[in-house]
């Protein structure tokens, strides 16, 4: 039986924080913290209300329903707070931490890669870190040099690092889902200019799971690997492409750890032409991750250069 | 009366400071077997003892429950046995053995048991402070009642996680005790170069909670200055920062020459060796005999030995364990 | 689903069919099997079965339509199915040609096809997929043309190279086989080199390899076929009846030396009429040449043999005469083409074809019956034997079928129903089920 799920058109920013306050509702012991995610803390006008809920409005509204116990504001202390969410998980929480800017990784990095990332595996499988941590990433905004890295590469580079990038709103509120319920630490990558693009997102609070990547367009003459933003960069292409009779076949992988490489095999078997489009800094990258793994373990089936 | 008061108004019974005796020799055997089957070879990678230091552990976990949780440095055995882990297991994961208490994946410096609110000994200087916040958040979101005890060196108290997690506990009002276990070296370099201050716990006042300085080899000091501590923050009136001035009677680390301080230095410590110095309280009192202590530490040392033994005769974890227990994919 | 009805493709060389008839009007319901429209080519005309049961929707091409092989003539739908007039023009223009691509992609423009280039080793410039599918197909890079950039080698260039080699081995072509007497016979072959069978066709009496045209496409794409013209007979010499033997021992003679020389042993013989009597003579007589026997409304089973056939033979040639025989031949009289008429005669005409044709029937038969009957012998024949008739034949009888059935061990018999002497012209389907059905019963070579 095929159940229809009811969909509703809203932005990428709207999925998220619908799903935020889905996972709130379902698990008390989810609390989200971050620099001003509510804002305007101890302002005596301000108790339950926020004054900006993040810096780009992701978080607002939440601290009017859940209260500043479960919103937390932070002071601007990257390894003092994402290293709480850490310890949090490890004890019984089920913390979102959000990491304003991926770009801030520097820091607060070891108490995700050395602590979080490693318990479960140091600690002979006796401990989980059920912790999200969403962060904004992308160009395209004119933040500059320090507020408009992916770095991506850098998180999936490390064992016990899950990395969720959604494109699309509804990915975005299905990831999320998933990732919260998660026991392991997940970085979740938001690209900042995606927050106001709109989509068709599904009622309810079904999750996506983790390593399924999404053909965003079936197509016959060359794969293209399209990672967050760079997903509708290359639809768009695409069609540019159909009218001179070039059938491009798109595949988002949605998380890069775990990395769906069956299907981007399965796709280039198909076309024998790959090409990876990716935001990230091209070296030692997601891009030429993929590339070598196809050249690797796709090599019979390739037609041209990745 | 069959207590040791200590200086201030605590009590501990006779009970209580057996317990703390054998505790001590537990952590004393345990750091000088682990020496020397080091020294044998049989313990692969690095090992840091925590041999003189054991009044700290003690004095402070003797007062905790495995409601509570405590993060600990890279020089974690002492914690680990004070907190109740099994002394069993922990031989074993020396050895990297699969019987040890986390299969031998942590080794030395990760030892941890989470079911008893050990959340790990740390390999990062520093690294376990912000995590006693996260610990502490824990408690007090889900109002468990119970606290986090941060022990750190003195060079992590020049790491910024230790302001950040001093400032976040602050303005949280978490339920942490913060306990520096100044020992008068962070590796090969004295206190007097690497800190500004004179007192770390001088460092509490920048953020406006309570900063002791105790004897770190007088165990009821420690216990006195802990036990406020974690009543404070028991009642939800925030964290504190003990700074006990103890001393490591071995090297940074096994195999370390030791360069950086006098023999007589250490001779001098080593007269104020802290199991010592409380079994001498405790005779003094009345509260027990030769015979009691013989006892206690014959116990000691069949538990170790026969852990030794266990672990020498235990298998290494099959090569596939590599990859369990970890999101991996390649 | 809509099924959408197609031009068939009929032999070998059909390029395209002309509509000559419906038997249903829009609208009108149609059960799978029924015939639905006749179909004229140069060479046949014949009944198009409806693919489907449903309403016959719609009509693509009307009567006096010429259409290409799979073309679309119809559409049907399911009863209940509603399709708009756009729906209607989507489908049929969906057959219009290749399949289109699933991104819906404009057709791109082909990359013009060049000599791959080589490294400064002699290396061919081939790409890592062209390379590993070049040697499962034991294919030399080097021999195919690039599409590539750089003149490199992709992968679709060499499955084109393969289908290229394929279709090259498996067309159509015709070969002229010198005999030991210098007797030169034609035989046209068709199909794959590396085919499990080999098919060796062997016409009637007066007829040519032109009588298997129907069926000959269908078994081309799996078996290798050799139709063979019988000296005297198409375009094969045609020798004095004084220097040549057209009894049924020298036509078997002669179609030995044809397996001898394309190397086709042991092959199977498919033989009509006096084909199938000349097939019979030769696994008598060479029976390593020889795997399994179909034998069409075959001559060499019975005495009776039908004067009228032999009135036809002894008169000069005409076209009536021609048209007269083509009327003793089939039952449908549709079949009966003025083209075929008139190819019949000219045939006869042909220099040396007339006393060859005479010397070969009076060779075989007599006014009281067949000469050479093989029924005591048939007990010998160990290999397959199919006998298929039609029902109405009224050249030679269905009913030596059910005797020689009772004395071949391993026989298969069918009889088309309503069909007359020719099944492959008639009831050309029926006819390539039923060998394709005998010859998958016993295991290849």
């Amino acid at each position: 039986m095929v159940v229809e799920t009811a969909t509703r058109t809203m932005t990428y920013q709207q999925a998220i924080t619908e799903a935020l306050r889905i996972a709130m509702h379902e698990d008390p012991t989810v609390l989200l913290l971050g620099e001003d995610i509510a804002g305007g803390a101890m302002v005596d006008h301000l108790i339950n209300d926020d004054a900006w809920g993040g810096p780009l409005g992701v978080t607002k509204g939440l601290v009017q329903e859940f209260g500043r116990n479960r919103i937390l504001d932070t002071p601007i202390t990257e390894a003092g707070f994402i290293g709480a969410a850490v310890g949090a998980a490890t004890t019984g929480l089920r913390p979102v931490a959000e990491l304003m800017f991926v770009d801030f990784f520097g820091c607060c990095m070891d108490q995700i890669h050395d602590q979080g990332a490693k318990f479960r595996y140091m600690f002979g499988g006796k401990a989980k870190c059920p912790v999200t941590i969403r962060t904004q990433i992308g160009a395209g905004m004119s933040a500059a040099g320090q507020h408009s890295g992916c770095h991506y590469s850098v998180f999936t580079h490390m064992p016990g690092i899950k990395c969720v990038i959604p494109s699309t709103p509804a990915d975005a509120k299905g990831l999320l889902l998933s990732a919260i319920r998660d026991d392991d630490l997940v970085m979740f990558f938001e690209n900042k200019v995606l927050y106001g693009t709109k989509g068709e997102v599904p009622e309810g609070n079904e999750g996506i799971p983790l390593g399924v990547a999404d053909i965003k367009r079936e197509g016959a003459d060359v794969t293209v690997v399209a990672i967050s933003r760079m997903v509708n960069q290359a639809l768009a292409a695409a069609q540019t492409l159909a009218d001179e009779g070039i059938d491009v076949e798109i595949v988002d992988p949605r998380t890069l750890s775990p990395l769906d490489d069956k299907t981007i095999l399965t796709s280039v078997a198909k076309t024998h032409r790959l090409v990876i489009v990716d935001e990230d800094n091209p070296r030692c990258s997601m891009a030429t991750d993929i590339a070598a793994m196809v050249a690797d373990r796709g090599f019979d089936t390739l037609d041209a250069p990745i | 009366m069959s207590v040791v008061e200590t200086s201030g108004a605590v009590a501990i019974d006779r009970a209580a400071l057996l317990d703390m005796y054998e505790r001590m020799t537990q952590i004393r055997v345990f750091e000088d077997l682990a020496g020397k089957n080091f020294a044998a070879g049989l313990v692969p990678g690095f090992v840091h003892l925590y041999a003189g230091e054991e009044a700290v552990a003690v004095g402070v976990c003797s007062q905790l429950t495995d409601n509570d949780f405590i993060t600990s440095t890279h020089r974690g055995h002492g914690h680990c046995i004070a907190k109740g882990v099994d002394i069993a297991g922990m031989v074993a994961e020396l050895m990297g053995k699969s019987t040890g208490i986390c299969k031998g994946k942590g080794g030395s410096m990760h030892i941890a048991d989470v079911e008893k609110g050990m959340l790990g000994a740390n390999g990062i200087v520093g690294g376990g402070i912000p995590l006693a916040c996260g610990a502490a958040l824990t408690a007090k979101t889900l109002g468990t009642g119970g606290v986090a005890v941060c022990f750190f060196g003195d060079g992590a108290a020049n790491q910024g996680t230790f302001h950040e997690g001093l400032n976040l506990a602050a303005i949280w009002n978490l339920p942490v005790v913060f306990v520096c276990e100044n020992n008068g070296y962070a590796e090969s370099t004295p206190v007097r170069y690497h800190c500004s201050a004179s007192d770390i716990a001088n460092r509490a006042s920048a953020y406006e909670i309570p900063g002791v300085v105790v004897d770190g080899l007088d165990v009821f000091a420690v216990y006195e200055a802990a036990s406020e501590a974690i009543a404070r923050a028991r009642r939800g009136d925030g964290p504190s920062l003990l700074e006990a001035k103890t001393y490591r009677f071995y090297g940074h680390f096994q195999g370390d020459q030791v360069t950086y301080r006098t023999s007589d230095e250490l001779e001098t410590f080593k007269k104020r060796d802290p199991i010592i110095a409380l079994r001498a309280a405790i005779v003094a009192r009345g509260l027990a005999t030769d015979a009691d202590f013989n006892a206690i530490d014959t116990r000691v040392h069949q538990l170790l030995d026969d852990a030794w033994i266990a672990a020498k005769a235990a298998a290494f974890p099959a090569p596939e364990e590599a990859l369990t227990d970890v999101y991996v994919t390649y | 689903m809509p099924t959408i009805v197609t031009m068939p493709k009929w032999g070998l060389t059909m390029t395209s069919g002309t509509i000559t008839g419906w038997s249903r009007a829009e609208g009108d319901p149609i059960a799978e099997g029924a015939p639905l429209l006749t179909v004229e080519t140069e060479k046949a005309v014949d009944d198009v079965e409806a693919p489907a049961t449903g309403i016959l929707r719609k009509i693509v091409a009307e009567i006096g339509s010429e259409v290409p092989v799979m073309g679309a003539v119809a559409i049907i739908t399911a009863p209940d199915e509603v399709l708009s007039d756009d729906d209607l023009d989507a489908l049929v223009s969906s057959t219009a040609g290749p399949a289109t691509s699933v991104g819906g992609a404009a057709p791109r423009a082909a990359r013009e096809a060049r000599q791959a280039t080589r490294d400064s080793t002699g290396r061919v410039n081939a790409s890592p997929a062209a390379r590993k599918r070049a040697g499962e197909l034991g294919i030399d890079l080097a021999t195919i043309d690039a599409t590539g950039p750089g003149g490199r080698v992709t992968s679709d260039d060499v499955e084109r190279a393969a289908e290229t080699a394929t279709a090259a081995a498996a067309a159509p072509r015709t070969e002229t086989v010198p005999l030991p007497d210098g007797t030169n016979i034609h035989a046209l072959l068709a199909g794959p080199a590396d085919a499990p069978e080999t098919l060796i066709f062997l016409h009637g009496l007066g007829g040519s390899q032109a009588t298997w045209f129907s069926v000959l496409g269908d078994f081309a794409q799996t078996f290798r076929v050799v139709a063979v013209d019988l000296p005297g007979h198409g375009a094969s010499d045609k020798p004095s009846p004084e220097v040549f033997d057209y009894s049924i021992s020298g036509l078997a003679a002669a179609v030995g030396g044809v397996i001898e020389a394309l190397d086709l042993a042991p092959s199977v013989l498919v033989g009509h009429s006096l084909g199938g009597a000349t097939a019979m003579q030769l696994s008598f007589e060479r029976p390593k040449l020889v795997r399994a026997l179909a034998l069409i409304d075959s001559a060499g089973l019975g005495l009776e043999i039908s004067g009228e056939l032999l009135d036809r033979v002894e008169s000069e040639p005409s076209p009536a005469e021609a048209r007269q025989l083509m009327e003793l031949f089939f039952e449908d009289r549709r079949f009966i083409l003025q083209r075929g008429v008139d190819d019949m005669y000219a045939s006869r005409n042909a220099p040396g074809a007339d006393r060859a044709v005479k010397a070969a029937a009076a060779s075989a038969f007599e006014r009281s019956g067949q000469k050479l009957i093989f029924i005591d012998r048939l007990g010998e024949l160990e290999i397959p034997v199919l006998l298929m008739w039609g029902e109405l034949d009224r050249v030679i009888p269905a009913r030596h079928a059910t005797t020689a059935a009772a004395a071949i061990p391993a026989a298969w018999m069918e009889i088309q129903e309503g069909i007359g002497h020719v099944p492959q012209v008639e009831a050309a389907a029926a006819f390539s089920r039923v060998i394709n059905r005998w010859l998958a019963s016993f295991p290849p070579v």
